[in-house]
């Protein structure tokens, strides 16, 4: 498991990954406690976990395009 | 590209960077010299370019790591609205290790990094939701 997360970090560098699972935990927890609060209303577990997923998926892939574009401009 | 075009870009791009502080004369020499040095081969620019691509695909896993706590409880319990506080308490927790085991290599202390990630992660995140995230 540590290697797993150590060749994982090591793809983007410590300061990319925090930046990741700092964005990644602060956009999840938006939709946590949207629903906690009753802001948002999901039908089923389903819905919710393909909410967060496509939000994080897309979030990902935004900021990966970005910092790979941003190296090509370099 | 002509060689002059190639020195207008190269001092385009020192704009704004510490070289602003040097006569026009001398920031034409540097581009000139760096023009006259041996540029990467195409294999180094392909290697260069693959490592940005793996950038790229971490950037996604790790963003897709950060589910595992926040899907989890709600996969594993009945109960959707208290799989939603176990979740963000189990997020709470992460975060505050994923600052405790990286501070070393951000060259800060354990502890407060750890509570800098936790506190600031759950003031953003409550503020956000009340604001239109």
């Amino acid at each position: 498991m540590k290697r797993v997360i150590g060749s994982l970090v090591s793809l983007t560098g410590p300061g990319t990954a925090l930046q990741e699972l700092l964005y990644g935990f602060i956009m999840a927890l938006i939709f946590v406690y949207a629903a906690r609060f009753g802001l948002l209303t999901f039908n089923s577990v389903q819905e919710y976990a393909l909410v967060q997923i496509g939000m994080i998926a897309t979030w990902g892939t935004i900021d990966g395009i970005i910092f790979y574009y941003i190296a090509m401009c370099d | 590209m002509e060689r002059e075009a190639r020195i207008s870009g190269l001092l385009d791009g020192f704009s704004s960077t510490p070289l602003d502080v040097l006569p026009d004369k001398d920031k034409r020499d540097i581009c000139e010299s760096i023009l006259d040095r041996q540029l990467e081969s195409d294999e180094e620019a392909w290697a260069d370019r693959k490592d940005m691509i793996w950038n790229l695909v971490g950037c996604i896993l790790i963003s897709l790591l950060t589910l595992v706590p926040i899907l989890l409880p709600t996969f594993l319990m009945d109960d959707f609205m208290l799989s939603l506080r176990v979740a963000s308490i189990l997020s709470s927790i992460v975060l505050f290790f994923v600052g405790f085991f990286m501070a070393p290599h951000l060259g800060s202390n354990r502890w407060i990094t750890g509570f800098t990630m936790l506190g600031m992660s759950l003031i953003i995140s409550i503020v956000a939701t009340f604001t239109g995230g």
